[in-house]
């Protein structure tokens, strides 16, 4: 054989892998995964810029406090979360009781309540001049010396906003490790001898433990990323202390700082989520399942596990659900008018926008992937694809400093070299934009339609590529055929949870939405900040509306992924 | 002989694992079943996916029927080889039904035709009924016959089939590995297997070929494998195997089981390592003192044949096999002699 032969052979197969144009997509795609990462950099970039007697003003005043609060809080809540959702999960999977195939989706429903919305309906209900002390005083005469009430507006009040409407993530896992558990493994351990509540301590916990973690994890980065409560509970916490520190103080590199170590935190929850990702497998426990034999209670006992599983949805859902519709009858001029409906329109037309854009920018980076892997060549796609996916960690404010940081100096450096040129002043292009606002909504939820489209695009396996291939069926045409209909369903679901997401969104938008612009969880806080909480009710009913379609589309997911339950 | 269907040559590659496979001669006759065996990271799956068009070779030729596909600067990928392809996975379409999915490869057809096409095929395979439902519906062996029924419906040149029964229980397998080779033959197929599987192959196999680190080791018949094989890894793949010491003198290898006639002893060392079956050690009741002796440790009978264990005076302990009704009783003296056929040295 001869070895020119040979040569041009062999050059024919690499192209046919990993040619041009497969090395420009993966090159592509790491450019897009580096502009999705450098308001994360920025953030780490800034950590390195002096800034001491910002630093020193802070340690003499509030730095503390911002630990302290931020500290307390995050132990509140994972006590919360814990307590609530890894009890109604176990409740509804092992046992039978009034009212437990509601149960098992409602307990979903808190998901779709903001904490921020259900930190002033809670104030809206809870404080001096709210009906419950109202009644109280009315009905024994009390005056406002006479009687002790908890403060709503509190750290404690806080963590129990969070744990209400945050243990959803508790629960959702937990019920998907439970149903995933091999029923055996709970049987053997009745065998050996221990009692019922032996073996959930004994060997369903920690068969479970690491799925629990990954959604206590989820939980404990939306409470850190969360501004809207905290600034209505004026707890000072590093997200408002963030907000402050560039805004009032104007200082953006002790703000860039403060979100460093504020990035550290999620960082360690992050670390904690995989480390306890990476092992599930061996937590695994036997491969054959049984359909899952409910144990019934007594009926006091069946009669309480209902009563506790409708504790939770009632606080987290139904009351504050209740409160908002009745000031919704009350005041209806509020939510039916133009203004309204213009609002409705903004809102929605910038979140079916960004995440669309986001389920492509997802599409892409998983098929530069998907590619790069078939040719076994580089593993560039691969970190893309993980850069991309941690805005996600990252708490709103902390992504406002990113991307105003950079985009202001994009800014500056255009209208310099405008004046410089031309002599115009071209002033700020791309700062308090939509550019810039949109930009921020991809960096923070591309991972949800990332991890979403990756997920499905699993389900297509090599083979099946290659099956399609040798019965002649390649390109568009296996795009159509094969791809788009095995994929469809989890795009839609990628494209609904950003949807909402967006629509929820709070400190970014506050921070970065461009002068006049109005979302309705802008509006919906800014009527409640300025204490006009029944006019709030309009905005905010749209938004938990709108929340309650992923958590329908969640619920459902997870009730058909117990294996050999198809 | 017939025509060949699929032949590769001179094939050299490297795959990107960095793994070579080369082969000087491969070649598949119309209407066989071949058997491609080997250990697990063998090179037979990167054979049979070159054959498919999946990969291309870095050098050699590869012909299907006519046509060369790779080689000689030309290559055809596997979209227009008209090849069919059966997965370890199956591969189906989960998205589709039955039906749908065995009618994924037809093409130019209308929609009554494709029916029709799809209906023949299933009927044949056994699945009639099945045309509506969805993969995930059927057992294991039905998807198994789903994967084939899309693979034969275009009517391919050549059937490739990677480890096709390795996911079925063993009482499956047997089922469903007789009624595959039963519709491929009916069929006139032309079919190379791919498996790990010794007695697989030799069960189904017109022809096997035996690789081992990117080569062929042996080709031929199942019987010729067994019988006659060219080392002692193809030996020792096949079946189980005694080795004992033989002393070699002019023409013969004297052993503790006794004499072996070699024909050519002239190059061999003085002392070598004998491979012995099982089943070439018959056992009958001593008769004199000059015949080889062996004590019964221990029998286990499987049915049709038992396993016995003997010790031999020298404390060696070596297995043998014979029919359950003349199993030996334990703690008795055998009289030992050897089938020539089923001993093999490899000095």
């Amino acid at each position: 054989m001869a070895a020119a032969d040979n040569i041009s052979i062999h050059r024919h197969k690499k192209r046919s892998s990993l040619g041009l144009n497969g090395r420009l997509n993966a090159l592509g795609a790491l450019f897009v995964a580096l502009c999705v990462a450098v308001p994360i950099l920025v953030v780490v970039g800034f950590m390195f810029v002096p800034a001491i007697d910002v630093w020193e003003h802070l340690i003499s005043t509030v730095l503390w406090q911002y630990f302290s609060n931020t500290i307390i809080m995050m132990f509140a809540v994972s006590g919360l979360v814990l307590l609530i959702g890894v009890s109604t999960a176990w409740l509804v999977t092992m046992y039978e009781f009034p009212g437990r195939k509601i149960f098992t989706w409602a307990l979903f429903l808190p998901l779709a309540m903001p904490a921020y919305i259900i930190a002033y309906t809670y104030t809206g209900m809870f404080d001096f001049a709210g009906p419950v002390q109202t009644f109280l005083r009315d009905m024994f005469g009390w005056t406002r010396q006479d009687y002790w009430f908890p403060e709503i507006r509190s750290v404690g009040g806080a963590a129990l906003m969070f744990g209400l409407v945050l243990y959803p993530y508790v629960y959702m896992v937990s019920r998907a490790a439970f149903l995933e558990q091999s029923i055996c493994a709970l049987e053997v351990g009745r065998t050996l001898g221990r009692k019922p509540h032996q073996v959930f301590w004994g060997i369903a916990l920690p068969l479970a433990r690491p799925a629990i973690v990954t959604g206590l994890a989820l939980a404990l980065m939306e409470t850190l990323a969360d501004y809207g409560t905290v600034q209505y509970f004026a707890v000072d916490t590093f997200t408002t202390g963030i907000y402050r520190t560039w805004l009032g103080l104007n200082e953006p590199a002790a703000a860039a700082q403060l979100a460093g170590v504020l990035m550290g935190f999620v960082f360690l929850l992050v670390l904690l989520e995989r480390t306890s990702r990476g092992k599930r497998k061996f937590y695994h426990a036997g491969s054959r399942y049984q359909e899952i034999r409910r144990s019934t209670f007594s009926v006091p006992k069946a009669f309480l596990a209902s009563f506790l599983c409708f504790l939770p949805i009632f606080f987290g859902f139904l009351l504050p659900v209740g409160w908002l519709l009745t000031k919704f009858f009350l005041y209806p001029e509020t939510v039916l008018n133009a203004d309204f409906a213009s609002l409705v329109w903004s809102s929605v037309s910038v979140a079916a926008f960004a995440s669309f854009l986001a389920l492509l920018v997802a599409i892409y980076l998983v098929y530069a992937q998907r590619q790069e892997q078939r040719a076994g060549a580089s593993k560039i796609g691969f970190y893309s694809v993980r850069l991309a996916s941690m805005g996600y960690a990252i708490p709103g404010p902390v992504l406002a400093v990113g991307v105003l940081i950079p985009f202001g100096f994009l800014d500056n450096s255009i209208d310099q070299f405008m004046r410089d040129s031309f002599g115009i002043s071209t002033g700020l292009i791309l700062s308090g934009t939509m550019v810039a606002l949109i930009f921020a909504y991809i960096v923070r939820f591309l991972a949800i339609s990332l991890n979403t489209v990756e997920a499905s695009a699993e389900k297509i396996t090599p083979n099946m590529e290659r099956a399609s291939r040798t019965l002649g069926v390649t390109g568009f045409s296996m795009l159509r055929r094969v791809h788009i209909p095995i994929m469809s369903g989890s795009a839609m679901t990628a494209l609904l949870v950003v949807f909402v997401d967006v629509m929820k969104e709070l400190p970014a938008t506050l921070i970065m939405r461009p002068f006049g612009f109005e979302t309705l969880a802008v509006r919906a806080y800014e009527l409640a900040s300025d204490e006009r909480l029944a006019e709030a009710a309009g905005p905010s009913i749209a938004i938990v509306l709108a929340g309650i379609l992923p958590v329908i589309i969640l619920s459902r997911a997870i009730s058909r992924s117990r294996p050999g339950s198809r | 002989m017939e025509k060949n269907t699929l032949q590769l040559q001179n094939i050299s590659h490297r795959n990107s694992d960095n793994f070579v496979v080369e082969i000087d001669q491969m070649s598949i006759a119309a209407g066989e079943v071949v058997c491609l065996l080997g250990p697990s990271g063998c090179g037979k799956s990167t054979t049979l996916r070159l054959a498919a068009g999946l990969e291309a070779p870095d050098a050699g030729q590869i012909t299907i029927g006519d046509e060369l596909v790779a080689g000689e600067g030309r290559f055809i990928p596997a979209e227009e080889r008209n090849v069919g392809l059966v997965f370890q996975d199956y591969a189906l379409f989960p998205h589709m039904s039955v039906a749908d999915n065995v009618c994924f490869g037809l093409r130019d057809k209308s929609k009554a035709e494709k029916a029709e096409i799809a209906n023949t095929i299933l009927t044949q395979l056994g699945l009639g009924r099945y045309g509506e439902n969805y993969p995930h519906e059927l057992s294991g062996g039905e998807q198994q016959r789903v994967a084939l029924a899309r693979a034969l419906a275009p009517n391919p040149k050549v059937i490739l089939m990677d480890e096709p029964f390795s996911g079925l229980d063993t009482v499956l397998r047997d089922h469903v590995r007789d009624e595959t080779l039963r519709i491929l033959k009916e069929r006139h197929t032309t079919t190379l297997l791919v498996t790990h599987d010794p007695e697989e192959a030799m069960r189904m196999a017109d022809h096997i070929i035996l690789m081992r680190d990117g080569r062929v080791v042996q080709q031929g018949t199942p019987a010729e494998l067994y019988s006659e094989p060219v080392d002692e890894f193809v030996a020792s793949f096949l079946g189980s195997l005694n080795r004992v010491t033989a002393e070699v003198e002019e023409g013969i290898l004297k052993s503790e089981l006794g004499q072996v006639p070699w024909p050519e002893t002239e190059n061999l060392p003085k002392s070598v390592d004998v491979l012995v079956r099982p089943e070439a050690i018959r056992l009958s009741p001593p008769q004199d003192e000059s015949e080889p002796k062996a004590k019964v440790r221990l029998t286990r009978n499987l049915g049709p044949y038992s396993l016995i264990e003997l010790e031999l005076p020298s404390g060696q302990v070596i297995t043998a096999r014979a029919a359950s009704i003349l199993t030996p009783i334990v703690g008795s003296e055998c009289a030992i002699s050897l089938d020539r056929r089923q001993v093999f040295c490899f000095a």
